[in-house]
């Protein structure tokens, strides 16, 4: 597993110029925004940009190679999700800097409790995006996954707007939510994070053994 | 090292339906035209597809069940699959090394450095001929027991290719162990390389023989009408109806020589028996 971890570093090294351009973006916006928005947006690009790497290993064909090499398609999986995981993570604490020097050079100030909250669950958000992205990227490649993760967030507002108006019991569920606390947010997001994650690995590597590659 | 028994593989409109074996320290070159079955037989090998029925098995162990350790075992160039073009040499040397306990990445880059593969340059920016070369390379960089090589040669000039051929006959000579599993349309290839030689047509095996054999035994007779008709066909494998009259396959040449002095005898190489053995003859 170590050399498809290598090999996704070795591309993404590759893009270094475009990573550059994004992490140059997220600069501006940190002082243009002043706010969170920065750290979301670099920490979910580290995100999309490493789930892309499944892209490059798509392209000409490269599955059937990557499957003779001394691993099981389970560590395909496993390897991507360590190497999306670690570039949202990487990505995030850039994005922390950033917001940190912006902070500093213009005086802004900070909510202490908003800013753990935010610290905490933009992490989460991503467990939670690439707990989406990976088996969709797996299962319909990368062209018909874009299609696949608008339909699933579609679906997920849909389930959302018309549950709360009719199911009973989900909108007060939803002021309850809207009540908790920011520790309670927090740790609801990071319950959720996990699960997704809990969940979406196992799918993945069902999707990968199932491959007709 | 391979023993497939009876594998069957069915796809809209073609079945695969074939054995084979590849004992230790043999070279087994597996041909037929382009469809035949050779990739689908190398992906069932690789455990790459399920087989809808017979056995694989690969180093002693179901090919569907290979663990990371057989496969460290293996060395595969495929012709339509490798590493992301978007990768360079250094990067697939620091990859290897990740991945191969026995690899030598200094060896490796030499190797490449020595067969005209720059480093720094992207694969995808690298000629078809360097492409395959590497697939080969890579292939064989952790002194692997047993070579699957897919069509190394295809799509390249008589230089690249018999470049690659070289490349192939110096590893098995440095490792009489070693055994390989060839595939290939252009037969000639393997030739010079292979012990024994499997003919595939329409996902099945029509013909298994010695390479030494085929040289050897198998003949090309040309024959007018009126002697064909007072041949001794006992021998014929096929015949096919031509302008002058009849093209057929032996593999009782001497037979043929001895009793048809008159009879126009060729030696048959490997090329002649497919086109002899399968519908592209007929």
């Amino acid at each position: 597993m170590k050399g498809l971890i290598q090999k996704d570093i070795c591309l993404l090294k590759g893009r270094m110029r475009s990573i550059i351009l994004m992490v140059a973006i997220g600069f501006m916006l940190a002082f243009s925004t002043g706010g969170y928005f920065v750290m979301a947006y670099l920490t979910m690009i580290g995100a999309i940009v490493t789930v892309g790497t499944i892209s490059y290993d798509e392209f000409d064909n490269g599955y059937p190679f990557l499957m003779t090499l001394p691993v099981t398609r389970r560590d395909y999986v496993k390897s991507k999700f360590v190497i999306c995981i670690a570039g949202g993570c990487v990505a995030w604490v850039i994005a922390f800097a950033l917001f940190v020097i912006s902070r500093l050079v213009t005086g802004g100030t900070v909510l202490m409790m908003d800013f753990v909250a935010v610290l905490v669950y933009i992490p989460i958000l991503v467990f939670f995006v690439v707990s989406i992205m990976l088996p969709l990227q797996l299962k319909y490649g990368a062209e018909r996954s874009r299609v696949a993760m608008i339909a699933v967030m579609g679906g997920m507002f849909a389930i959302g707007y018309f549950g709360i108006k009719f199911i009973p019991g989900m909108a007060s569920a939803g002021a309850a939510l809207a009540g908790l606390s920011a520790f309670g947010i927090v740790t609801l997001a990071f319950v959720i994070g996990i699960a997704a994650l809990a969940i979406s690995y196992p799918i993945s590597v069902k999707i990968m053994e199932n491959k007709d590659i | 090292m391979i023993h497939i028994d009876n594998v069957r593989k069915i796809y809209p409109g073609f079945e695969l339906k074939a054995s084979l074996d590849v004992p230790t320290g043999r070279v087994t070159g597996l041909v037929g035209r382009n469809g035949a079955g050779k990739s689908t037989m190398i992906k069932s090998i690789l455990g790459i597809i399920k087989p809808d029925g017979g056995s694989v098995e690969v180093l002693g162990r179901e090919a569907s069940e290979l663990r990371p350790e057989d496969k460290m075992r293996m060395g595969v160039a495929l012709s339509d699959s490798g590493f992301s073009g978007y990768l360079k040499l250094s990067d697939i040397a620091c990859i290897l090394d990740k991945t191969y306990s026995a690899f030598n990445k200094d060896r490796f880059l030499a190797e490449c450095k020595r067969r005209g593969l720059p480093d720094g340059k992207l694969i995808q920016k690298y000629s078809t001929g360097m492409k395959a070369k590497l697939r080969v390379l890579v292939a064989m960089c952790h002194d692997a027991e047993l070579l699957i090589m897919d069509e190394p040669t295809a799509g390249m000039d008589i230089v690249a290719r018999n470049e690659i051929l070289d490349i192939i006959r110096d590893y098995m000579t440095d490792s009489e162990d070693a055994s390989m599993l060839i595939t290939s349309h252009i037969a000639g290839d393997l030739e010079s390389i292979c012990d024994d030689i499997y003919l595939i047509d329409n996902g099945q095996i029509i013909l298994h023989e010695d390479t030494d054999v085929i040289l050897s035994d198998y003949a090309i007779l040309k024959l007018d009408e009126a002697t064909y008709e007072r041949f001794d066909k006992e021998y014929l494998l096929a015949s096919h109806k031509e302008k002058f009259g009849y093209r057929c396959l032996t593999n009782q040449r001497q037979f043929y020589v001895e009793n048809y002095p008159d009879a126009v005898i060729e030696h048959c190489g490997i090329d002649d028996l497919i086109l002899m053995m399968t519908e592209g003859g007929r």
